[in-house]
Formats: structure tokens, sequence, C-alpha cells
């Protein structure tokens, strides 16, 4: 197991460090940075919803909600307490993780539309704890004002592409992980049936909370260093339901229940987004998304993985399948 | 000593679907466990395996208390069962469909694929294992279900209406299969409306009706019983 972790995580990992260095040394403009940082966030959001939601199939519409947790963790650290990038990394990662935990608990026994609205449940009271907490910024929310670069870095967006560029790697990694061993098996035959999967001796209650920890946990990691992008983070942006659906259309665009569906998803999806805001505006970028959802949710409900892969193999969602 | 007891055992969905049934099963046994729809049947299943939890009274699995252990728990001491409309994990080759239970006793992959091998080979499903379940038959897929449960290496099998839909052929063909594995020591709770089928495989049948049991006994007592044919014909 430790031999199949360094060489699906670490050993790529390092690679993927070395690629997004040479491409911050090689690209100059800023513009291209703020672009794929975009882009990756969507990854990470993705695959990490993909972990809950393409394998076990339990619909999360929360993600800004565990995303803006992790967000505000990490803003909290750095500004009140002047930790370490890594330590308010992994700190938003635990307390996203834990609200996974808590949601997990309470409403993960219910399926389908229930424990989909209760995750919007959270992101909403979430949404006002901030904005009654005036320790956590209120509804003004938090300047931040970037640290300035650091060698290698030119730029401080250079540094925080590669930490986000980490991130989507380790969120992919980490799902790609779940899906080729027994975890992911039995994730999957959770989504097909919960009581044939209880009577083949799987621990259904057990594997959908752990599903839910892992996802919530990856959207709170990659909360952490978006105060740093947005420069302005407050409750309304950050935990709003755009964000979320992004991700999850970038999933739908993509393939559910595939690893690397999310990252074609969010891809396409993102790339289509930022260029439609560049050249048309931002107006028409909500409305040309939102008919490339409905367009992939009529023409190719398994999405891009499905088109490419056919109906036959397995893995992935059927037509007939229940969201 | 008794295999699975089952002592006054309640359950109510707001009616009363199972009152007070007592049940003693020994190993080895192969019951038939009959009645008129909605007599209650599912529901007794689903309390052996755990699905569902009784209002009241107690399952003994092999001299253990298991009334208040989780489905997946019960499924690991030995208690399978399928299911009557069957359930393939759609997602999953059928393969690794067996692959799900067998990971409760087999730890490596090459060990798993030779048992499932063996299983898909004993109900006759091996040149489909690479295949989806959504591309089997009706028929294949409830033999899917079968070798699945097989897969937990139980000590109790339940099956739920195996044999519906199946010809007299086939039946013969399948019955043949069940007593190949009442041989290697399984106990045998069969849940059928096919009364050739039960009198000829099983040596003791269970009735109930309306939530309750009626009869119990040898299979040709059973059938000479007043109260199974009113149960079955009306007055």
């Amino acid at each position: 197991m430790m031999k199949k972790v360094s060489f699906e995580l670490i050993i790529p990992g390092i690679i993927v460090a070395c690629i997004g260095l040479l491409i911050a040394k090689l690209v100059s403009g800023i513009y291209f940075f703020y672009v794929c940082y975009a882009i990756l966030q969507m990854i990470a959001l993705a695959a990490a919803w993909n972990i809950l939601g393409g394998y076990t199939g339990y619909v999360n519409f929360g993600i800004g909600g565990f995303f803006a947790a992790g967000a505000y963790t990490s803003i909290v650290l750095l500004k009140y307490y002047e930790v370490n990038f890594l330590v308010a990394i992994l700190a938003a990662g635990t307390v996203s993780g834990i609200l996974g935990l808590l949601i997990g608990y309470l409403s993960i026994r219910v399926r389908g539309i229930y424990f989909s609205i209760s995750t919007i449940a959270v992101s909403t009271i979430l949404q006002m704890v901030v904005l009654n907490t005036p320790f956590l910024g209120g509804a003004k929310g938090f300047k931040i004002i970037r640290p300035p670069a650091f060698p290698p870095f030119s730029n401080y967006i250079e540094f925080l592409f590669l930490l986000i560029l980490l991130i989507s790697f380790f969120a992919v990694a980490v799902s790609r992980l779940i899906e080729k061993s027994w975890i992911g098996r039995s994730f999957l035959a959770i989504k097909d049936s919960e009581q044939a999967a209880e009577t083949s001796g799987v621990a259904t209650l057990k594997l959908k909370i752990l599903a839910t920890v892992v996802s919530c946990a990856l959207m709170g990691i990659a909360g952490a260093p978006y105060p740093y992008f947005i420069t302005l983070l407050e409750p309304y942006s950050a935990m709003g339901l755009t964000l979320g659906t992004y991700a999850f259309a970038a999933v739908f665009v993509g393939g559910r229940g595939c690893w690397f569906g999310p990252i074609i998803g969010a891809v396409l999806l993102g790339g289509l987004q930022q260029s439609v805001t560049v050249m048309i505006s931002s107006e028409w970028n909500i409305l040309v998304v939102g008919l490339v959802i409905i367009a992939f949710v009529l023409l190719a409900p398994n999405g891009v993985v499905g088109l490419l892969k056919g109906r036959k193999k397995p893995v992935l969602l059927k037509k007939k399948d229940r969201v | 000593m008794a295999l699975l007891e089952m002592k006054k055992i309640s359950k109510s969905f707001g009616f009363p679907a199972l009152q007070n049934v007592d049940l003693s099963i020994d190993a080895g046994d192969r019951i038939g466990l009959i009645g008129p729809n909605g007599s209650g049947k599912t529901t007794l299943t689903n309390i052996i395996t755990g699905l569902i939890a009784c209002d009241d009274g107690q399952v003994i699995f092999e001299n253990r208390d298991i009334t208040k252990l989780s489905a997946h728990r019960r499924s690991r001491l030995g208690i399978a069962r399928t299911f009557q409309i069957p359930q393939p994990f759609y997602s999953l080759i059928v393969r690794q469909n067996l692959y799900i239970p067998l990971r409760c006793r087999l730890k490596s992959e090459e060990a798993m694929f030779t048992e499932a091998g063996r299983l898909l080979d004993l109900v006759g499903l091996s040149d489909k294992a690479d295949g989806l379940p959504s591309d089997l038959t009706q028929i294949e897929q409830r033999e899917l279900e079968l070798a699945r449960a097989l897969a937990l290496s139980p000590r109790l099998l339940i099956l739920d209406e195996v044999l519906a839909g199946l010809t007299s052929q086939e039946i013969d063909g399948a019955l043949e299969i069940l007593r190949v594995i009442c041989e290697s020591g399984v106990t045998v709770i069969m849940i059928e409306h096919i009364m050739k089928a039960v009198m000829g495989f099983c040596n003791k049948i269970v009735v109930l009706n309306s939530g309750m049991k009626i009869a119990e006994g040898m299979p040709e007592d059973i059938f000479r019983n007043p109260e199974v044919e009113r149960a079955y014909l009306g007055e």
C-alpha cells in the first residue's frame, strides 16, 4: 500500500510540481495564471465532488460551503495567527473534513434529494454564521493584500498557481487511488444498490461517511489558497451556489464516477467560461455555460468520458441510473 | 443445535406484518418458506438478514444474539441472500460483482479472481464474466444474484424466489445446483411459489399467512393441512 501511495502520489506529485515551476518560469503574462488558477480550482472541486457524488451517488450541493470553510479557516489562521501556508492548508482540510463528518453522520442515512437538501442547508448555515461573526469578517469580508513575490517566483500569483496545481493534482490522485481500490468498488456498489452492498458485507454507513469526509476535506483544501487569489473574501461570493454549480457541472460535462472526468469537464467548461468572459461578457458566460450543461444532460448524460468509452465499459454510470 | 432461531418476532409497518413468529432452523435444513402474497415472507427475510429491525423478538444465529447486529456484520457471519428483483451492481462487470462479497474473506486480487471464476462456473455464467450485468437476461441476473450470495461462503442462504420465471427444465437444472450447494454444508431457506420445486427440494416447510406462522412440518403433511388450504384457496 505504501509503495502504491508513493508511486501514485509522491513521484507524480514531484513531476507535476516541476512542470508547474517550469511553466511559471517560461510564461510571463499574469493573466495566464489567473485563468489557470480558475480552471485548476474547478478541477480540484470537481474531483473532490466526484468522490462522493460520482462513486457513491450522493449529490452534494453544498460545495460552496465546504470550500468556503476551508478558505475562511486558512485566512483566519494566516491573518490572525500568521501560521505557515502548509499548516493553513492542512487545517482547512481538517475543518471541512470535520464538517463533512457531521453532515455525513446526521444526514447520509437519507438518500437522494433529502441528502442534497441538507448539504445546501450546511452552506446556508455557514453563510449565516460568517455574516454574523465580526471575527470572521462579517458581511464586509476580509481584504487581503498579497505578500510580495519570493524567489523563484516573479509574482505571487505564480506561487498560487503552483499551489493550486498541486492541490488539484492531489485531489485527482486521491480519487484515482480510491477508484482503483476495493474502496472505490464498494462505493460503486453502494451507488447501485445499497441493500445488496450491505448484504454482501459492505459496511455501507462507514464507507459513505468516509466518502463524505474525504470529499469535503478536499474541497476545504481547494479553498485554502482562495483568499489570496480573490483578495476579497466575503460570504456571498465564496459560499454562493455559483462556484459549486460550476464544479458540479464540470463533473457532468466530463463524466461522473471516473477520475479523469472532472479534468476533462473542468478544462472544457472552465476554458469556455474564461474565453466567453473575455470575448463577449461575463453575463454571457453564465448563459453559455448554462446552455452547455443543458446540452450535455440531454445529449451526453455520461459526459465526454461516456462518449469516448461508449456504452459497454464499466465504471460508468448508465443512462437508466438515477442521479 | 439450531443454526438460526427466531423468537417471537413482530414487525409492524402501521399494520402488523409479522406477529409472534417463532422459527427454528437446524444446520443442513432445506426450508421452504411459503405463503400467499403479502404474508410476510420478504419481511421475515429482511429481519433475518438485518436489512430491517424487528419491533419485538430475538434473532439467534449459531448461539449468538444478532438482533441488534447490522446487515453487513450478519453477512460476514455467513448469512447470505438473493433478492426477488435482482439487484446487481450495474457499474461493475460481472466478475467484480463477486469481488464485493469475496473481499470479506479473501484479501488478494488473484484469490478473488480464481474464486469468482469458480462461482461463475458453478452457476453457468463464466462466459459472461467480463460483461456488464445490464447485458444479462433476467434469468442470468438471478444466477448472478446466486453467485454473489455464495461468494460470502454462507452458512445460511436465503433464496427469494430464485426460480420464478424459469421453465420446468431450467428449474430442474437450478435445483441441481442448489443440491450441490446444500451438500457442501449450506443451510437453505427457499421462498418460492413453485410448489413442485418446494416439494422436491425442501425437507421442511413453513407457511406464513397475514404475518403469522400457520403451519410447519414435512412437505407431505403441509399439503394435507386444512388451514394451509384455506389460506391459499379461501373458505
